[in-house]
């Protein structure tokens, strides 16, 4: 599920996230499980600065032996 | 009349009438250039709301022909070609073969540059009344414009300038970019350019964006960037185009109806890369708050933690003195009580004890006439015991001193000691020895003369 998240959600997610937290919206007990869940979503969004996306490398391809 | 008289009386007719040059407006319907022998056979036409009012065929000759061109060329930027207006000069001629034409001799060409605005703002307002002029700015380029699909020409400046920035990007940025082939200026660069449109668009799934990227051909034959149907088509593309035409002239319309326009390769480059730095720069951004929010957060409760604690430990603090203080009072009135109760017991057992102690001093009272009785008799049986004790000592005593020696010296007996010794034996000493006598009263010493036994 989470390779599936495209770097919007993930950063709309993640804005969300800091939003609640800077609001104030967060409970002492769901900071953390927040924060571990924002974190993976800013892994997620720099993978996806550097990521290269395969199936336009395909669609070369197939541009090539038409 | 033959067919060559009528022809010859026509030409007559014509060079009376229109000996002068004149200026007239026409449309190039067709340019039909030869390059081998440089002439040039313009269809000339007049239309009138679609349909042709009326056409004539127009001769440029070759030396004409360069140089209304060039001034073309220069002015414009774009070379004489179909489906402009022209403000043009020619003679009218005649000729047997050939019938009717107009040898141009010159071409205004700042009218049909005017003509070209005019129709460009007509191509304007026709896009916008169509609601077509915002619509590709409106799309929303994606946060991270991964997948560029490039309209462009392989070998040109341009397009290895793009590609150069975009591949080479320090900060590794993902980027892919496929090429779609296609001309780039000229009349033929319209229909180049929206095939690939169309092609593009059967993928749009697949890419972010459209880039259309020109550079190092010239800065001729750009009129077609003014197309109404490309213009369309940019307008309707399902994908934000970017463009990098790079020119210096006015803004073409399909560099208006673009999402982005760029105006050269690298700056659409460079435009791309920003997004990521957009991106990569808010995902700092929100890393760096999430970081410092959480801790403030984690901070603050710590400290409302410690105020509560501190709390806590005055509030048990003043509660544990309160109960204190209320034990003690408690207390003192309990010691109060129990003093009060404990004199009352004290006085019970007093008169308890009074009671008591009538029986045991009886009791003790009989025991120490008993015992006193019992003193009395051992009392006087050791007395006695002593008293008969004594006068045995007595007896003992005198009988002692009377045999002690003093008594019998007393008697006149005398005691001679030789050498510190009781002299008893007269065996014992010689002649010459010193004795001592001891009297009664005072010693005697004396010198042995001689013995007798």
């Amino acid at each position: 599920m989470e390779k599936q998240i495209t770097y919007t959600e993930a950063m709309k997610e993640l804005e969300l996230i800091v939003g609640e937290i800077e609001e104030g919206e967060i409970t002492i007990d769901s900071l953390s499980e927040k924060v571990k869940r924002a974190s993976e979503l800013i892994r997620i969004c720099k993978e996806k600065l550097t990521a290269t996306e395969e199936d336009v490398s395909k669609i070369l391809e197939g541009l090539k032996e038409t | 009349m033959t067919l060559s008289q009528l022809a010859a009386g026509i030409t007559v007719v014509l060079e009376e009438n229109f000996r002068s040059p004149l200026w007239i407006k026409a449309e190039i319907a067709k340019l039909n250039y030869y390059p081998a022998s440089g002439h040039c056979y313009p269809s000339l036409v007049e239309k009138e709301k679609g349909s042709v009012k009326a056409e004539l065929r127009g001769t440029i000759w070759a030396n004409d022909y360069v140089r209304i061109n060039s001034n073309f060329l220069k002015v414009i930027r774009e070379p004489l070609k179909e489906g402009i207006q022209i403000l043009f000069r020619a003679y009218v001629r005649f000729h047997a073969v050939y019938g009717l034409s107009l040898q141009i001799i010159d071409i205004d060409s700042s009218y049909t540059l005017g003509e070209m605005a005019r129709e460009k703002m007509e191509t304007l307002a026709r896009l916008k009344g169509e609601g077509l002029f915002d619509r590709n700015r409106q799309l929303e380029l994606p946060a991270l414009p991964k997948r560029i699909a490039v309209i462009s020409v392989k070998s040109s400046k341009g397009f290895s300038d793009f590609i150069n920035i975009i591949e080479n990007n320090p900060w590794k940025y993902g980027i892919s970019c496929v090429l779609f082939p296609a001309l780039l200026q000229g009349d033929k660069a319209v229909e180049s350019i929206r095939s690939q449109m169309e092609l593009i668009g059967r993928y749009a799934h697949l890419f972010d964006a459209v880039a259309i990227i020109r550079g190092g051909g010239g800065e001729v034959g750009l009129n077609c960037y003014d197309n109404y149907m490309l213009a369309r088509d940019v307008a309707l593309s399902q994908l934000p185009v970017l463009t990098g035409i790079g020119h210096s002239t006015n803004e073409t319309v399909v560099e208006m109806i673009a999402g982005y326009n760029k105006i050269t390769p690298t700056d659409v480059a460079y435009f791309i890369i920003q997004q990521f730095h957009n991106f990569s720069g808010r995902l700092n951004e929100l890393h760096e708050n999430l970081a410092t929010i959480a801790n403030d957060i984690l901070e603050e409760e710590k400290k409302r933690w410690e105020v509560f604690c501190l709390e806590l430990a005055t509030q048990t603090e003043n509660l544990v003195r309160n109960e204190k203080r209320a034990i003690l009072e408690l207390s003192g009135s309990v010691i109060d009580g129990t003093g009060i109760l404990i004199t009352g017991q004290k006085h019970l057992l007093n008169l308890a004890g009074l009671k008591l102690s009538y029986k045991p001093a009886g009791l003790l009272r009989e025991s120490r006439t008993g015992l006193e009785n019992h003193w009395e008799r051992f009392f006087l049986h050791v007395k006695q015991l002593l008293k008969q004790k004594n006068s045995e000592i007595e007896n003992l005593n005198h009988k002692i001193n009377l045999l002690n020696p003093v008594h019998v010296l007393k008697r006149g007996y005398s005691i001679t000691y030789l050498n510190g010794k009781a002299l008893i034996d007269c065996s014992e000493a010689k002649a010459g020895d010193n004795l001592t006598t001891r009297l009664y009263k005072g010693e005697i010493s004396s010198e042995v003369k001689s013995l007798k036994d």
